[in-house]
């Protein structure tokens, strides 16, 4: 099956969705291990989603549905341009709602609406080894995880509590999947980290330039490295979502005017539009102005 | 009758009637199936497929493997046609040894699978292993025994029937070896199920 812009069915030749259709069913096998892959060239810049393109071109079908987030809004540049990719290459069904997609590719963030079993969540992912800032030769950091040798990231964390009195990473917060690999949960906020813990849906990433697929199956223990005085937390905000009142999700600050004035939305736009439908109004809604 | 037909009577099976579509959804149920272990699940079959090789187990190939695969078939396997089907149609290479294949066809029966035969991959790289394909009856009526781990959400109870002589057994020893291991596609017709090395089994 061709589409009418003379690509194969999204975008990616057979033979290279073949190569990434393995490496995936190999990551999943081997949850949080980062698979190698040979990463093609994709018609947009690296790091605007190559990894995660191309892993959604390898698993889309006709019959999915496909939303794409950037920083939890699906109206921004990258979200819109791989949207339109898709409805173009592949002339897939696209939805900006949470429930109604079958296959979600986001850039960092996780929805608020829980995932559900059979979804597929693609990340984006721009480094894909945990350690590699801690380590840059490739040749240690493998060994380092295939000696499940992780001291060296209690060291950092150690580091951030000696300095700053807590774990001072707030996104891409390393998680251990399965008690075996320590992997990089992509640069989400780690308010998103409880949400991948025994998550019902699959959770695939793609990291294009580094050229690496993993993967975590539904329902695997996803835990966030801590220590017992110092235990994993996420973060709070003061406020509560400025347009739908919501005071348990991820905020994002808007500047509103060059005399300090702000406002705290929330990041998910889909999740703040289905309140707000549903009659919940925050403090600088419309519906609370009147 | 075309001229192909006329020179190589029996010996071209038809392979997927679209293979972008249909290869595409063969693959979403080997991803659904990997994701889910211990759960089967129908998958897209090629429209034609040699008498030795199940529906399953040939769409399985036609999905996944190509020039870039070595292949390994079974002796009862390894018929003039399934040979010719696989070179037809994925273009991959046969291989006699084991642990050179990255994809592994085991014939329904009762021979033990000898998992250890085949490639369990490398500490540094254990993506580096064998997919074994093995064969069997049905996904019901077998001993029963009771999966857990990732992809299971508690545990699941499965019970094929018509697998390998200490099956169980066998993919117990490979849990062990986690995170080497080979990873187990259970063909049945129309359907596939997977035991990838992450699933522990639990034999009552």
């Amino acid at each position: 099956m061709s589409t009418d812009t003379g690509y194969n069915f999204a975008y990616l030749d057979e033979q290279t969705k073949r190569m990434i259709r393995r490496a995936i069913l190999k990551a999943i096998a081997v949850p949080g291990y980062q698979v190698p892959f040979a990463s093609r060239e994709m018609p947009m810049p690296y790091g605007w989603g190559t990894g995660g393109v191309q892993v959604t071109a390898s698993v889309i079908t006709r019959d999915d549905t496909l939303k794409v987030i950037d920083q939890g809004s699906d109206d921004t540049t990258n979200a819109v341009s791989i949207r339109k990719f898709f409805a173009k290459t592949a002339g897939v069904a696209t939805t900006d709602r949470t429930t109604e997609a079958s296959v979600i590719q986001t850039r960092h963030r996780i929805p608020e609406t829980p995932l559900k079993a059979s979804q597929i969540i693609v990340y984006q992912v721009p480094i894909p080894e945990p350690l590699r800032f801690l380590e840059p030769r490739e040749t240690e950091t493998r060994r380092m995880h295939a000696l499940e040798d992780y001291g060296l990231m209690h060291v950092k964390l150690y580091e951030d509590i000696a300095r700053h009195g807590h774990i001072a990473t707030t996104y891409a917060y390393p998680v251990r999947v399965n008690d075996r690999y320590v992997s990089d949960p992509s640069p989400t906020p780690k308010f998103d980290n409880p949400k991948m813990d025994n998550c019902p849906a699959l959770q695939l990433f793609g990291a294009g330039r580094e050229k690496r697929i993993y993967a975590i199956p539904p329902y695997t223990k996803v835990q966030s490295l801590d220590f017992d005085d110092h235990p994993f937390e996420v973060q709070t905000w003061e406020q509560d979502c400025a347009l739908c009142g919501a005071d348990d999700t991820f905020l994002d600050e808007v500047i509103t005017d060059d005399r300090g004035g702000r406002m705290f939305v929330c990041s998910d736009s889909d999740y703040c539009r289905e309140r707000r439908d549903g009659g919940h109004v925050g403090a600088q809604s419309p519906e609370a102005a009147e | 009758m075309s001229a192909v037909d006329t020179l190589m009577p029996d010996m071209l099976l038809k392979g997927f009637d679209d293979p972008v579509d249909a290869g595409g959804r063969a693959f979403r149920a080997l991803l659904d199936a990997m994701a889910n272990p211990g759960t089967p699940f129908s998958i897209t079959c090629p429209a034609e497929h040699p008498a030795q090789l199940s529906d399953a187990a040939a769409a399985v190939l036609l999905t996944v493997s190509d020039y870039a695969t070595p292949v390994w078939l079974a002796d009862d396997i390894a018929s003039t046609d399934v040979q010719s089907y696989i070179r037809f149609h994925s273009a991959a290479p046969l291989t006699d040894d084991p642990a050179a294949a990255v994809f592994a066809v085991v014939a329904q029966g009762f021979e033990p699978l000898m998992a250890t035969r085949f490639n369990t991959g490398t500490e540094d790289y254990p993506d580096r292993s064998t997919t074994v394909i093995v064969e069997c009856a049905g996904f019901t009526g077998g001993t029963p025994v009771q999966l857990a781990g990732p992809g299971i959400e508690g545990t699941t109870r499965f019970a094929p029937h018509g697998v390998p002589l200490g099956f169980w057994e066998e993919m117990q020893m490979n849990n062990a070896g986690f995170p080497l291991g080979i990873d187990v596609i259970l063909t049945a017709p129309g359907h596939v199920c997977a035991i990838p090395r992450s699933t522990l089994i639990e034999v009552n």
